[in-house]
């Protein structure tokens, strides 16, 4: 088998883009601020988990150099992954909940018969029949392109490939239709542009990669690990909000029973309570309660606890939340016994 | 790992079919297993398109051959624009098929006649092909023979728009299979017409289009991005929109004329002369009267019509197909070869006019697998 690699680990950061920025900001928040000594440099380290390099790359340089293992971690938007496929490359986690885009099938407005994608297969055949030559794509991402056009009965195109302001192709005339990026659309929109609404190819957002066959040496997946808890108890930690609750009762027994008896602040195993001291007023004690509950409830949450004799609630965001196991770690393992 | 194949088996069939189609003056034919994906999308059926083996090359999509009829119909517009010679090539090479299982490599060995048409050129081909099985040895073999021109004729009557035309074409197989059927395809073309135009318009003329098309455009907030169409474009597919939703009454019964022509004949004479009840107009009776034509020239041409069943709605992959389109059958029901007319493909690759055409295939690994299993 495997002699285990004493080679450093290196997770591959997109160097510049829309997500260079965030994807620092994204790690920061899992505790595993990069520490770059020099900005000319493309190189960097993360204190938190020793024996990881960083490498700054260009977020198609990423996918490739993960999928023939120069790296074996890569962070990069799924967009380009997807755009570019490989065997070897696994997603390890999906949707890290940043740099969220779609590539879509932009088509003029002034098409007002362009309604859905079959509609474009019509005008493609159009194109061909009356006009003797192909439906003319500008786009960045060919292969989803192909895929999608050939998918819904559309052969007769050319790709025009271009590296920036494709949404102006069509405008300019060396494009009829556009396969892009968009955020809000107000691009598309400032350039005469629609997407089709059933022509998306991809939703996209930032991902984390690894390299399928470096997964297979214990220290690589020990770091994919790793870094599958941080991201597991960021993300998970963000959607929860932790509670102190004064609440006045007749015993810690009761006040607990009443908080755990509605499911909306029962909290993740139950509540904590303890006394109060110095406020006895005779009418029964005062108690503290903790809870933790998802930020989604909190405002119903506060008015069950009101309801039943709270009158004071401090909410807190939680930073993380580490469950008995990284669900994204769980995925990847049965992902790699798969094969 | 893919099956081995038996290579001597292979050559040595290939070397006989070779003989045999030289011996009726079919000269060889070769074409460049790499060409560019564009020149094999040109009538495609989708069941082609989504086996075709490609890859990309400085931007440039490259195919491997999947067959040979596209690149002889190019060749013989590059060497023929006018489409005045009559040219008689035969091939044999490998040619690929790209499954979600795998990629195939097939031997595939045929014949295309260029520059002429009628009766005798579609019962040349046919003859050939089933000669062919003779010579190497196969017993027992059928052909199936039916016309997309026909088809095409009986839709005309229906006034289609072209798309919707070639729509029902391209769902031959589905309608006269049990479990699909005519509720299946009015399916189908439901899902294609789910969108309905946002632009209602009373009296759907042209020019009312185009007036209300300028009115909208004008009024500025599309600005003047087209994109390659211009009005004209625009307002026509309007037009032709709203009519094909006016028209799934006359797709249905279009189909419900096809499932009566769909039927199978084994005797050949019937066939003609229930189909001879079916078809209406001088058009139709014309084409009728020269596929007629066809199965007497290749009944002369000694093939026994008791191996032929007739089968109108007979569909295949490639949608060049304009005339005859026939397939061969083994005892086994194998499918061992086909072919059929394709007037219009020469144009559509280059040619200055329509010129005739028609050939055929042979499935060599299907060809192999029979003979095996008789040796």
């Amino acid at each position: 088998m495997n002699e285990p690699t004493k080679q450093p680990i290196t997770l591959a950061l997109p160097s510049k883009g829309a997500i260079a920025d965030p994807t620092l900001s994204f790690l920061a928040d899992c505790g595993l601020r990069v520490d770059k000594p020099n900005p000319r440099q493309y190189t960097g380290t993360i204190p938190a988990i020793p024996g990881v390099e960083v490498l700054f790359q260009r977020v198609t340089d990423v996918v490739y150099k993960v999928s023939d293992s120069t790296v074996q971690f890569g962070i990069t938007g799924l967009d380009v992954v997807r755009e570019h496929p490989s065997d070897d490359l696994i997603v390890i986690h999906s949707d890290l909940r940043y740099g969220y885009c779609k590539l879509v099938v932009a088509v003029p407005e002034s098409w007002i018969d362009v309604v859905t994608t079959a509609d474009l297969a019509e005008v493609a055949l159009d194109f061909r029949d009356t006009k003797r030559r192909n439906l003319r794509v500008a786009t960045k991402y060919p292969n989803m392109t192909r895929q999608y056009f050939h998918a819904w009965g559309i052969h007769h195109f050319t790709l025009v490939n271009a590296e920036g302001a494709i949404e102006a192709a069509p405008t300019i005339g060396y494009a009829d239709v556009i396969v892009d990026l968009a955020q809000t659309g107000t691009t598309l929109r400032e350039n005469h542009l629609k997407a089709l609404p059933d022509g998306t190819l991809v939703e996209s957002q930032a991902c984390l990669v690894g390299n399928r066959r470096a997964l297979r040496d214990p220290a690589v997946l020990n770091a994919a690990r790793l870094l599958s808890e941080r991201i597991d108890a960021a993300l998970t930690g963000r959607e929860y909000s932790q509670l102190s609750v004064n609440m006045r009762g007749e015993s810690a027994e009761a006040v607990a029973r009443k908080v755990a008896a509605n499911a909306l602040t029962h909290g993740l195993k139950g509540p904590t309570v303890a006394p109060i001291y110095g406020t006895d007023d005779g009418d029964g004690g005062w108690f503290t309660i903790g809870i933790t509950i998802p930020t989604k409830h909190l405002l119903p949450a506060v008015e069950y606890l009101r309801s039943v004799g709270a009158t004071q609630v401090i909410a807190a965001p939680v930073r993380y939340l580490f469950l008995d196991n990284s669900p994204t770690f769980a995925r990847l393992c049965a992902q790699l016994d798969n094969r | 790992m893919p099956r081995s194949v038996n290579y001597r088996l292979l050559r040595r069939i290939t070397t006989q079919l070779e003989q045999h189609m030289a011996g009726y003056g079919y000269e060889p034919f070769d074409t460049p297993i790499i060409q560019p994906t564009d020149l094999f999308l040109t009538r495609a059926g989708d069941q082609v398109v989504k086996r075709l083996f490609t890859f990309d090359r400085d931007g440039q999509s490259i195919a491997l051959r999947p067959e040979f009829t596209a690149p002889a119909a190019y060749a013989y517009a590059q060497q023929h624009p006018d489409g005045a010679a009559i040219v008689r090539w035969q091939f044999s090479g490998f040619v690929f098929v790209d499954y979600a299982t795998g990629a195939q490599q097939r031997m595939s060995v045929g014949a295309e006649l260029f520059g002429a048409g009628g009766a005798d050129a579609d019962a040349e081909i046919v003859t050939i092909a089933a000669r062919g099985l003779d010579t190497l040895g196969v017993r027992d073999w059928n052909i199936d023979i039916g016309h997309v021109g026909l088809l095409r004729a009986v839709l005309e009557r229906f006034r289609l728009d072209a798309r919707t035309e070639r729509f029902i074409l391209h769902h031959l197989a589905a309608l006269s299979n049990p479990a699909q059927g005519k509720g299946y395809v009015l399916e189908q073309l439901d899902r294609l017409l789910q969108a309905p135009p946002d632009v209602d318009f009373a009296v759907p003329t042209i020019n009312d289009v185009e007036r209300t098309l300028d009115a909208v455009l004008e009024s500025g907030h599309y600005g003047v991005t087209m994109g390659g169409r211009d009005r004209a474009d625009i307002a026509r597919r309007l037009i032709q929109k709203r009519q094909r939703f006016t028209e799934r009454h006359q797709v249905s019964a279009a189909l419900d004329v096809l499932e009566h022509v769909g039927g199978t004949w084994t005797n050949v004479e019937r066939a003609f002369d229930e189909l001879g009840r079916l078809v209406e107009g001088d058009h139709e009776r014309a084409i009728l009267t020269r596929w007629h034509g066809t199965m007497r020239a290749i009944n002369e041409s000694g093939i026994d019509l008791s191996r032929i069943t007739i089968r109108p709605t007979l569909a295949r992959d490639w949608e060049y197909y304009t005339g005859i389109v026939f397939e061969l059958r083994s005892a086994h029901d194998a499918h061992i070869g086909g072919g059929g007319r394709y007037d219009e493909l020469v144009k559509l690759l280059g040619g200055e006019r329509e010129t005739p055409a028609v050939g055929f295939v042979y499935h060599i690994d299907q060809l192999i697998a029979g003979l095996e299993a008789s040796e």
